[in-house]
């Protein structure tokens, strides 16, 4: 009986020692965490300044007149998506800027997309001339319609959102290629902004990722957005903020470092020499928006080659938020499951490499270890909680200490992209958004935050035994 | 584990307050653009009949008068705004009018001493505004600014308020050469700044690609991209065999846009040429100027390496009337069986498709005729695939 209590308190003190070395460690990595943060807001803040002179002084409407605008191919991948595409196509026709073309790729959709896009531009067969830069699909036909001279249509056999945006390349025309989703509207300037970030440094700059904004509640009207609201329903409200956060308070200074991993797949801009270069868009997974990214990066060090990766946060794309649990929970994961992808293909071959600079030592550790693996460190965190209070390791007030400064350190950071928010664009007008962004800025923390880390690692499960499909996905008109 | 509970609190307490101060500040922000909007709302209606007055004056003899009230800062931003916008869109007598009518506000003044005493940020308001305002006094101290600004937006931002005010085309070039020490290959929003200057720009860019610097003959040659007049096509002949590939492409653009005729040696040269975005050009260039002497040179290049200079050549055959057409079929007929003879064959079959049912218009009536003709012939198909109407 002695002996028994004797290894049992020697359990419990290897125990009690394990779960302060783990203390110790979860302090360390919070700090480490809340630091970067720190740095990425405050170089954020710092450059808005720079930006928000930029946006004031330069005037869009005379530069999308200039014959000096470089003139960019519209690369616009649809899956099933026979509810928008047509006022989609209508509103990137209706773009103010001199030279582009929409390419729209129809990547073998089980419902009417092709039907409907055939009918409502009088399209006709065509064989154009299309390079094979990078292998695709079969590509079961090319539609043009001379009356929408910049307007073309690729039906294809299903392959995925990366082999309909390489589709789209091997046809396009033009030097630069920009990637939008379907289920977006460009404001009418959005790309002239992008040139102009683009044309400040056409030699260095490689990519150029626009805004994205939440269009739930807005009213939208002619394929333009009219009367800005910040959304009614809890799920895209939390995501606006969420969004906000991450755009203004975090893109803007990782750029600012050329440390930006990635340009959203909704709306952005890129060198196509540099795209067919890495060999385009990689497959069979989603996240091939940070993957190409990651690519252009690593090719761009390995090759010396002097290249930027920009963010124009006034370039504005307005996206539909997922508005149910179901649907969110879905592009969660499979976001969760690119990210983890990305990391195993690219960077972890990456990391801690001289040769990669910022990306390699700040960017892709940041990635990894609080943004891929971070499910697990929220995870055992619980689990040591659980252990220190049934060893009586903690006081109620230690904890509920540590919960505050948590709460307040990241809160602050929710605070500062409301701050750029302000100073540099003031989308929402009215008082009572502000008040709502507030207000969602503590919810998140409350539930939105653990949810998400659940589906992060629910995407993580998905990955490991080879689920790939793409999950619930349900379009709905906008307006709605 | 051990913890300092006590210095957690006073963290604690330090996040508190920058919570609540960065929440002030937001708030507070967001109450000074609220004011600012109504304030700016009240002055539209108070200021409507001025404008309608100034509108109705702006192409008279006299620049309008000044308001007859006073403006506080607000109102003077807002005004400065809408003459900014005027001076834009205007040209001529109208656009000095508002220039002088904002002479006559004190807004010039205002701005000259904030470019020359205000800090960095009110230093860039003021260029701005000085270059919407076209004030040419502003050009030696914008130049100043411009020497010793970092690369950024706002360096683009005061070297267009320069070409905006500039005095004569040394001030341009000054600018030029300013910006030139960061070249980062800016030169279409160069060119774009440049055309704002009230100066001839097609001698500026004519002078440009006359000099030894690669830089200044990517503004030249980005510049007269869309002049089309013959004595640019000989000022820019001889860049075609410039050593840098970016600027021989520029060159044989702008060459071939705007010659009339292209000397069989200059054509021979330039189907020779490395990057097949040149031969491109050329046969298209043949091809849109309906050079059938050339249907010879434009035969060889459908058997070109490149696939892009191959269709190119096909498509500008067909354009060349009867003798153009024969020689496509005849070398399709020859290449048979091969991957590039399956693509004209191809292509013809496509282009008697697109004809067949274009035959209301008499031109295309007859190239369907000639195709379908000289298809059949040498392609010896048995019967015609569509008839003629």
């Amino acid at each position: 009986m002695r002996m028994l209590d004797y290894y049992f308190e020697q359990a419990m003190d290897f125990l009690r020692d394990f779960l302060l070395g783990y203390g110790y460690f979860a302090m360390y990595y919070a700090l480490i965490i809340t630091f970067i943060y720190f740095l990425i807001f405050a170089l954020s803040i710092r450059h808005t300044y720079p930006l928000q002179r930029g946006i004031q002084y330069n005037r869009m409407q005379k530069l999308s007149g200039s014959e000096h605008v470089p003139p960019v191919s519209l690369l616009v991948p649809a899956y099933n998506e026979e509810l928008m595409i047509k006022e989609n196509v209508r509103s990137l026709l209706a773009l103010n800027y001199p030279e582009y073309e929409v390419i729209v790729v129809n990547d073998g959709s089980k419902d009417d997309t092709a039907k409907i896009m055939i009918e409502e531009f009088q399209l006709k067969e065509i064989k154009p001339f299309v390079t094979n830069h990078i292998k695709t699909e079969k590509v079961r036909g090319y539609y043009h319609n001379p009356e929408y001279p910049n307007l073309y249509f690729i039906d294809k056999e299903n392959g995925g959102k990366a082999d309909s945006l390489n589709a789209g390349i091997n046809l396009s025309r033009y030097p630069l290629i920009s990637t939008i989703d379907a289920d977006s509207l460009l404001e009418k300037d959005a790309l002239t902004r992008i040139a102009r970030v683009y044309m400040e440094n056409p030699e260095d700059t490689v990519a150029v990722g626009g805004n994205v904004r939440i269009v739930n509640s807005c009213t939208v009207e002619d394929g333009m957005v009219k009367n800005i609201r910040f959304p009614k329903k809890m799920w895209p409200a939390l995501q606006n903020v969420e969004y906000s956060k991450a755009f203004l308070g975090g893109r803007i200074g990782w750029s600012s470092i050329n440390g930006l991993i990635i340009v959203s797949g909704a709306f952005g801009v890129f060198q196509k020499d540099k795209v067919i270069a890495v060999g385009g868009y990689r497959g069979g997974y989603p996240g091939e928006d940070m993957n190409i990214v990651i690519k252009l990066h690593r090719y761009c060090l390995e090759n010396n080659i002097p290249y930027h990766v920009a963010f124009c946060p006034d370039a504005v794309c307005w996206t539909q938020a997922p508005d149910t649990y179901r649907i969110l929970s879905s592009q969660r994961m499979r976001w969760g499951r690119g990210n983890l992808k990305n990391m195993i293909e690219e960077g972890i071959h990456m990391i801690f490499r001289p040769r990669y600079k910022v990306f390699g030592f700040l960017t892709l550790p940041y990635n990894i270890l609080f943004e891929t693996l971070n499910p697990y460190f929220r995870l055992s965190g619980l689990i040591a909680m659980i252990g220190y209070w049934l060893l009586n390791m903690a006081d109620w007030k230690t904890v509920v200490v540590f919960m505050l400064v948590n709460f307040f350190s990241c809160f602050i950071l929710s605070l500062g992209a409301l701050f750029i928010e302000e100073k540099a664009f003031s989308r929402y007008p009215k008082l009572s958004d502000l008040h709502k962004m507030m207000l969602y800025s503590v919810l998140m923390f409350f539930g939105y935050r653990q949810v998400g880390v659940l589906w992060r690692f629910l995407g993580h499960i998905d990955y490991f035994r080879n689920n790939n499909s793409w999950g619930t996905m349900v379009r709905t008109n906008f307006n709605k | 584990m051990y913890i300092n509970i006590e210095v957690a609190i006073k963290f604690l307490y330090v996040l508190i307050i920058l919570n609540l101060v960065f929440a002030v500040v937001v708030y507070a922000m967001k109450f000074k653009s609220m004011k600012r909007t109504r304030m700016e709302r009240r002055f539209e209606v108070k200021i409507k009949d001025y404008f309608t007055y100034v509108l109705v004056n702006i192409e008279g003899k006299e620049p309008p008068h000044a308001p007859p009230f006073s403006l506080n800062r607000v109102e003077q931003e807002v005004m400065q705004e809408r003459l900014n916008d005027m001076i834009e869109n205007f040209t001529g007598t109208p656009r000095e009018n508002c220039m002088e009518l904002c002479q006559r506000l004190g807004l010039v003044q205002y701005h000259l001493d904030r470019l020359n005493k205000g800090s960095y940020s009110v230093k860039i308001d003021a260029a701005y505004h000085l270059g919407c305002m076209r004030v040419q006094e502003a050009v030696p101290a914008l130049l100043k600014l411009l020497q010793t600004h970092k690369r950024n937006s706002s360096l683009f931002v005061i070297a267009r308020s320069i070409a905006k005010c500039a005095r004569d085309e040394q001030d341009v070039k000054d600018m030029v050469e300013i910006l030139l020490r960061h070249n980062k290959g800016f030169y279409d929003l160069l060119v774009d700044m440049i055309k704002e200057a009230d100066i001839d720009h097609g001698a500026l860019f004519a002078e440009f690609i006359q000099r030894k610097s690669n830089e200044f003959i990517q503004i030249g040659l980005c510049g007269l991209k869309d002049y089309t007049q013959p004595t640019v096509a000989s000022a820019v002949y001889r860049l075609i065999d410039s050593p840098d590939r970016t600027i021989q492409y520029k060159a044989v653009e702008i060459y071939l846009k705007s010659v009339h005729f292209i000397p069989r040696n200059v054509v021979q040269k330039l189907l020779q040429h490395p990057m097949d975005e040149v031969r491109v050009l050329t046969v298209q260039a043949i091809a849109d100027l309906k050079l059938v002497a050339y249907i010879d040179v434009m035969r060889d290049a459908l058997l070109d390496e490149s696939k892009r200079v191959s269709d190119a050549s096909a498509r500008g055959l067909l354009l060349l009337g009867e003798e153009g057409i024969a020689k496509l079929c005849g070398v399709t007929a020859e290449v048979r069986g091969s991957e590039q003879g399956g693509y004209l064959q191809m292509l013809i079959e496509e282009e008697i498709k697109s004809l067949s049912m274009q035959l209301h218009d008499l031109d295309q009536l007859t190239r369907y005729n000639s195709l379908a003709y000289h298809y059949e012939k040498t392609l010896g198909k048995n019967k015609r695939i569509y008839r003629v109407v």
